[in-house]
């Protein structure tokens, strides 16, 4: 069972969000975060491909809005 | 400097640092989808460059009338698809209706919009081939329009890219027609072109073989059963050998650097399912020396500079060791899958830039094979790969008692290289010993880029007689077998390995050598206490189940 690892999958967020401070994974989301827009969250899925060398396909982009769903996401896509 | 194409976050870094630069460039960058993304890109590529480049990005969708409407003389980059000459053909306006005449009205529209690009100086274009919507039942007036703006751009003098840099699925969901993935390529051929940047041209491809050359794994599959042929799973390493061939005619030198018995090697050329044979290689390196090492060797008797060299492997081990050991070199992944070729030839691809074949070019590979080359020996270790390796995330899982035995009988058959005495086994043999207190134990190796499946098997007698112990050549380098062995020990004291050299098990032969410090030994009988103290270093590198199925 591969694992992604929560720390680093958040600090690659946090860079293309331009976050310094410390956060909570469950308040890493669109709702709390106003730089996550959606060109923000276009960019997230650029960087989370390049990253983990995966393609994001449309369905999967709907769930770019939340730092646990994208790992839940990245987690069920690399063990799949 | 990375002279690879860069990544987002590579690109964020860049700017981040970037504080001394040489000159200052302002570029209105005229295009007419959603690049902001992009325009990282191109600052970081600048930025490699000491340029601090600032880029004046058009509103989404302006293009054509901002180029109808200004026409101030300074520096601009014009980014164009089929669709800014016919603004009716862009996908994201949907299926225009056939009109009458239609043909005539788009040459026009083409015709016109080259007028308004003409008079614009300054300016350097770039134009992306791209697919366009169906137009009529006529698929000849859709070829001829994409033609004409072809013509048409090439004579106003415009740097045209190929349509692999489009993507649909991109455009129809951001606005950007570049595809995601080659954001960074494309940004760095923007740039070499817009600031006439020569790109150090390479002249020797080192290439790995198994899984890379050919699908299959030569030391296991044997030289029949090696695939770069035209279809199913070979498709993809026939495209590949056929680029490499094309290279070889523009005078780039091709060698080999391989984990496997030279003359394996040189016998498995003569499949006459591939494009390349082995002598359109001007070196063959086959041992089982650490590649850096290997790599080091060979462009030293070639007299080629390290940053004139790209390394091309499917092992993201061996693409680590190599690329930091040997920074200066370019490494690139071959990829597992035919989704991921285009970007892997356009990578490869961009490191190339040909203007014509000389005869001297042609021949370059017989020239350089005709010198004396002389022998140089590098010696050492390769790179300390541990770091790395714990950032797999690494997991062994063994199995202690075997149910099914074909598989692990199947490994053992086939698994010449790190074998502890090449005897084969038919599966009712192995059940009779097992039947007498013999055991199977296996392991099977994850991480996070894969399963490997079933890779070590250790075949023992009720008297702990080891008869074969073979690990899979696709997990060397990872110490596996050192961890897979430490928690052999949990259940028993010696293991007897009866080990005999043969001509193919240069491998085994190493491990032992790690452990017993020499092969001159009458009996090779391993103890707990042999192993630990270099296992302790490799445990850390795994996570460990162990499935004691008794």
């Amino acid at each position: 069972m591969e694992k992604i690892e929560k720390q680093k999958l958040a600090d690659k967020i946090k860079k293309v969000l331009k976050i310094k401070k410390n956060i909570l994974f469950e308040d890493l989301n669109n709702q709390n975060i106003l730089a996550w827009d959606s060109l923000a969250k276009l960019t997230l899925i650029m960087v989370i491909e390049e990253e983990y060398n995966i393609s994001i396909n449309v369905n999967e982009m709907e769930r770019f809005n939340s730092f646990n769903e994208i790992h839940k996401l990245l987690e069920n896509k690399l063990n799949s | 400097m990375n002279k690879n194409p860069l990544t987002y976050l590579e690109s964020l870094s860049i700017l981040k640092n970037f504080k001394n630069y040489e000159k200052n460039i302002n570029i209105k960058f005229s295009a007419s989808g959603e690049y902001s993304n992009l325009k990282i890109f191109l600052k970081a590529e600048a930025a490699k460059s000491n340029v601090n480049l600032n880029l004046d990005l058009l509103p989404f969708g302006s293009l054509r009338k901002y180029l109808i409407n200004e026409n101030k003389n300074f520096n601009e980059l014009i980014i164009l698809f089929p669709w800014d000459f016919i603004p009716s053909l862009d996908w994201r306006t949907g299926i225009v209706i056939p009109r009458l005449d239609e043909e005539n009205i788009y040459f026009n529209e083409i015709y016109n919009f080259i007028a308004i690009l003409s008079k614009r100086k300054n300016s350097k274009i770039i134009y992306v081939e791209a697919p366009i919507p169906p137009l009529s039942n006529n698929i000849k007036v859709q070829e001829n329009i994409l033609r004409e703006i072809e013509y048409q751009v090439h004579k106003i003098g415009a740097y045209i890219l190929y349509d692999h840099f489009f993507s649909l699925d991109n455009y129809l969901i951001s606005g950007c027609p570049i595809e995601r993935k080659l954001h960074g390529v494309f940004a760095k051929l923007i740039i070499d072109y817009y600031l006439s940047r020569k790109s150090e041209s390479k002249k020797l491809v080192i290439t790995d073989l198994d899984y890379t050359l050919w699908n299959g794994v030569l030391g296991e599959d044997g030289i029949n059963n090696l695939n770069a042929s035209p279809e199913g799973q070979g498709y993809i390493h026939f495209i590949y050998q056929t680029m490499l061939k094309r290279l070889k005619e523009f005078g780039i030198l091709l060698s080999i650097v391989t984990k496997n018995d030279s003359d394996l090697v040189l016998k498995s050329f003569n499949n006459k399912n591939f494009i390349l044979n082995a002598n359109d290689f001007v070196t063959i390196c086959a041992n089982y020396e650490p590649k850096s090492l290997q790599i080091k060797q060979l462009v030293k008797q070639l007299s080629i500079g390290l940053e004139h060299v790209i390394f091309v492997d499917d092992s993201i081990i061996e693409i680590e060791e190599v690329s930091k050991s040997i920074p200066e070199i370019e490494c690139i992944q071959f990829p597992k899958n035919p989704s991921d070729l285009v970007s892997f030839c356009s990578k490869l691809n961009s490191f190339f830039q040909f203007n014509e074949i000389t005869t001297e070019d042609k021949n370059r590979t017989e020239l350089y094979k005709k010198m004396k080359l002389p022998e140089i020996n590098i010696s050492g270790k390769g790179y300390n790969l541990n770091n790395f390796l714990k950032s797999l995330s690494m997991t062994l899982k063994i199995y202690n008692k075997k149910i099914d035995i074909i598989r692990a009988i199947q490994l053992i058959n086939k698994t010449n290289q790190f074998n502890i005495n090449g005897d084969r086994w038919k599966k009712e043999e192995a059940e009779k010993i097992l039947s007498e207190g013999g055991k199977i134990i296996t392991g099977e190796l994850l991480d996070i880029n894969g399963n490997y499946g079933e890779v070590l098997v250790l075949f023992m007698n009720k008297d702990q007689q080891v008869m074969s112990f073979v690990m899979s050549c696709r997990i060397f380098d990872r110490k596996a077998e050192f961890v897979f062995l430490t928690y052999c020990f949990q259940k028993y004291q010696n293991l007897d390995l009866l080990y005999k050299k043969t001509k193919r098990n240069l491998p085994l032969q190493n491990f032992l050598l790690e452990i017993f410090s020499s092969l001159d030994i009458k009996n090779f009988v391993l103890k707990k206490s042999n192993l630990e103290k270099i296992s302790k270093k490799y445990n850390e590198l795994f996570n460990v189940d162990f499935k004691n199925n008794e």
